[in-house]
């Protein structure tokens, strides 16, 4: 992506400046609109690699501001490799599904949060963080994964409802 | 003679000389709009755009002539175009009391089928969704048939509500509760966490689009009525990733799901009242899974905004010309005994006036009841019931209704003081009053109002006391005045004076 950017006040977090932060933008140009992952600020000095960001604003949008954007990340390129997720998953169904790692620092945190009530189990406990952790940096794939599991669901269904006529 | 596709309308224009048709290159960024927005202005021709990058565009295909909104709609539906009002009205009226079941075509015989692209291959932005008013959100897709189906019967809801495309496979749509099909997805759908599959058709049939804005009834079949307006079947044919029957001769077909518990941006969007409504809202989202279209497609749009003061476009147009006999019909159905239910013509969504014969004060009140309970009443913020002998269209007899015999101490009624469903809309709104910008429902809540400018009984009495009077006396006077004038060497038929005394009474006369 190169070229100028808008984007609503709304969609800034309190004090953007400087803050790598996720947002979405329109391409003055073609009009797409992408959600991506980047640096806002005022002072194109502050970035490494600026392109113009107008923010509108106001209850119709219509008084401008003038910033910088520096973009890190954008949809683009976190395309899914659906094959490579669907043989995955595939794999899985004759697979166990326990997740082996070793490590005494992330055992001892885990341990504790499970102790101190946060969480029932460290299983639980890792789950549930590494859930999380996915689905804020990779939301794309979460989306595609669920999407994966719902139509193979919607597929089991329709076999067995057909088996059964 | 029945008109099959969007193609054979315009067609059907061009053979009449109603068309521009724009063989340069022109951009769908602003410069499609702008010339169509000067047009409508301009009461001029409808342009067609032959080369916009990978497709077509026509710029608001149903917009109407400033005298007759209804004209190029009637010529849609095979009607002629110079018509009456109350003839048009009494027309559609008598076509949609007859209504006809669909039929199924394969896709061999579906022209929206000559192209299907589905899969990864699925790219919206290969088509120039045009981008209308500088400060727009996006690039809309604004005049075209969402498809949906009730998860829990038969039923399928054909409306027309603005989507905005996103990138290649995204949209969100302008989904605000309290409408048909946004309920299905907000209390349904998703509150069952299920997808809702739709299918958008663009450039569809005229009888079709016209059903699209019609108030259909909730659980009655449009493309039923879509048939009986055009006296003959809608062809409809399976879509390609949903159970959903799609119309055939459709000019190109979004197939997907809107999606339970995304949002997106939507708007700002240059609405129909004519300024630049603001700010962005999350609207659901539509994922898209397939595209199926004609060769070198058409795409239609609207310039909305341009359908307020004296200018028409396709929605201002379609109110008149296809909401008001649709709203006539539904009165009556109901059991009133109503003349015609016609919408402001300059502002078409925010007051309707309803000619009716019966106007005692308890009969009005069960009326504006029954309409403020019974239909969704989103956009409409009043109405003004005058006598049956006052067109409803001609905007200055209403005003003179209003004027003479409408009492302020009595005869405005406000219904629901700040209970009623509002649109989130006005100009008049400020941002606390349109909701939660957050939500995709409207939390909007307004009065609704009436005005009884019929006559009353005393009114009546006086007025025709004062016309045998005033009458008789003027007959004489009159041809006095025109001898004494004539001698002087006034030519009457330039002075226009027998026009200018002519009677509304017949509606729509002109």
């Amino acid at each position: 992506m190169a070229g100028n950017y808008i984007t609503s006040e709304n969609n800034l977090p309190e004090d953007p400046a400087g803050e790598e932060t996720r947002l979405q933008i329109s391409d003055e140009r073609t009009k797409e609109i992408s959600s991506v992952r980047a640096r806002i600020d005022k002072d194109p000095d502050n970035l490494t690699d600026p392109d113009t960001l107008t923010v509108v604003k106001g209850p119709h949008e219509n008084t401008e501001e003038k910033w910088y954007i520096e973009i890190i990340e954008t949809d683009e390129g976190e395309d899914i490799d659906l094959e490579l997720l669907e043989s995955t998953t595939a794999e899985l169904e004759e697979q166990s599904t326990v997740i082996n790692t070793r490590s005494k620092e992330v055992k001892a945190l885990l341990q504790y949060l499970t102790e101190k009530g946060e969480f029932q189990s460290v299983s639980e406990a890792s789950r549930t963080i590494m859930l999380q952790h996915l689905s804020e940096n990779y939301p794309n794939l979460v989306s595609e994964y669920i999407d994966l599991k719902v139509q193979s669901e919607r597929t089991d269904l329709a076999e067995e409802l057909y088996e059964h006529e | 003679m029945t008109t099959n596709s969007l193609r054979a309308y315009l067609q059907t224009l061009e053979a009449r000389g109603d068309l521009h048709r724009i063989a340069e290159p022109t951009s769908w960024n602003l410069e499609a709009s702008a010339v169509t927005m000067l047009l409508n202005k301009e009461d001029s021709k409808i342009p067609v755009f032959d080369d916009v990058e990978s497709a077509r565009l026509v710029g608001d295909p149903y917009r109407g002539t400033q005298d007759k909104p209804w004209d190029r709609i009637a010529l849609g539906l095979g009607l002629p175009p110079d018509l009456s009002a109350r003839e048009y009205y009494e027309s559609v009226i008598d076509r949609l009391k007859d209504p006809r079941d669909p039929v199924t075509v394969s896709a061999d015989d579906a022209p929206c089928k000559e192209f299907v692209v589905s899969g990864d291959d699925v790219d919206m932005l290969d088509f120039p969704w045009p981008y209308i008013h500088g400060g727009d959100g996006g690039r809309y897709s604004n005049v075209h048939t969402l498809i949906a189906p009730d998860p829990d019967s038969s039923w399928v809801d054909w409306s027309n509500h603005r989507s905005m495309i996103h990138d290649g496979e995204n949209a969100s749509v302008l989904l605000l509760a309290g409408e048909q099909t946004p309920n299905l997805y907000y209390y349904k759908y998703e509150r069952r966490d299920e997808p809702m599959p739709v299918a958008i058709a663009v450039g569809v049939e005229p009888a079709v689009q016209y059903t699209s804005v019609m108030w259909i009834p909730t659980g009655r079949s449009e493309a039923e009525f879509a048939g009986g307006l055009k006296q003959a079947p809608i062809e409809l044919v399976p879509a390609e990733t949903n159970d959903l029957m799609v119309p055939a001769t459709a000019e190109l077909v979004i197939e997907g799901e809107i999606v339970p518990n995304e949002r997106r941006d939507e708007g700002p969007f240059g609405d129909y009242f004519g300024y630049m409504h603001g700010p962005r809202r999350s609207m659901p989202l539509l994922r898209v899974s397939a595209i199926t279209h004609r060769e070198d497609p058409i795409i239609p749009f609207c310039v909305e905004g341009t359908g307020v003061g004296y200018s028409e476009n396709s929605t201002s147009s379609m109110e008149v010309g296809c909401v008001g006999p649709d709203a006539t019909l539904g009165l009556r159905a109901a059991g009133f005994d109503v003349e015609s239910c016609v919408p402001w013509k300059s502002t078409p969504r925010t007051v309707y006036v309803i000619s009716t014969e019966t106007t005692n004060a308890g009969y009005l009140h069960d009326l504006a009841n029954f309409i403020f309970t019974t239909w969704g009443m989103l956009h409409v913020d009043f109405f003004v019931f005058v006598d049956d002998d006052v067109n409803p269209l001609d905007q200055r007899a209403v005003i003179e209704a209003l004027a003479l015999h409408a009492d302020p101490d009595t005869d405005f009624h406000q219904f629901g003081v700040e209970t009623m469903p509002k649109v989130p809309l006005n100009i008049y709104q400020t941002p606390n009053e349109k909701g939660d910008v957050q939500t995709g429902t409207s939390k909007a809540k307004s009065a609704k109002a009436y005005i009884d400018a019929t006559r009353s009984e005393s009114d009546e009495r006086a007025a025709t006391d004062g016309d045998e009077l005033s009458r008789e006396g003027d007959t004489e006077a009159a041809y006095r005045a025109r001898k004494i004038l004539e001698r002087a060497g006034l030519e009457f038929e330039r002075a226009g004076t027998e026009s200018g005394t002519a009677s509304f009474v017949e509606m729509g006369g002109k």
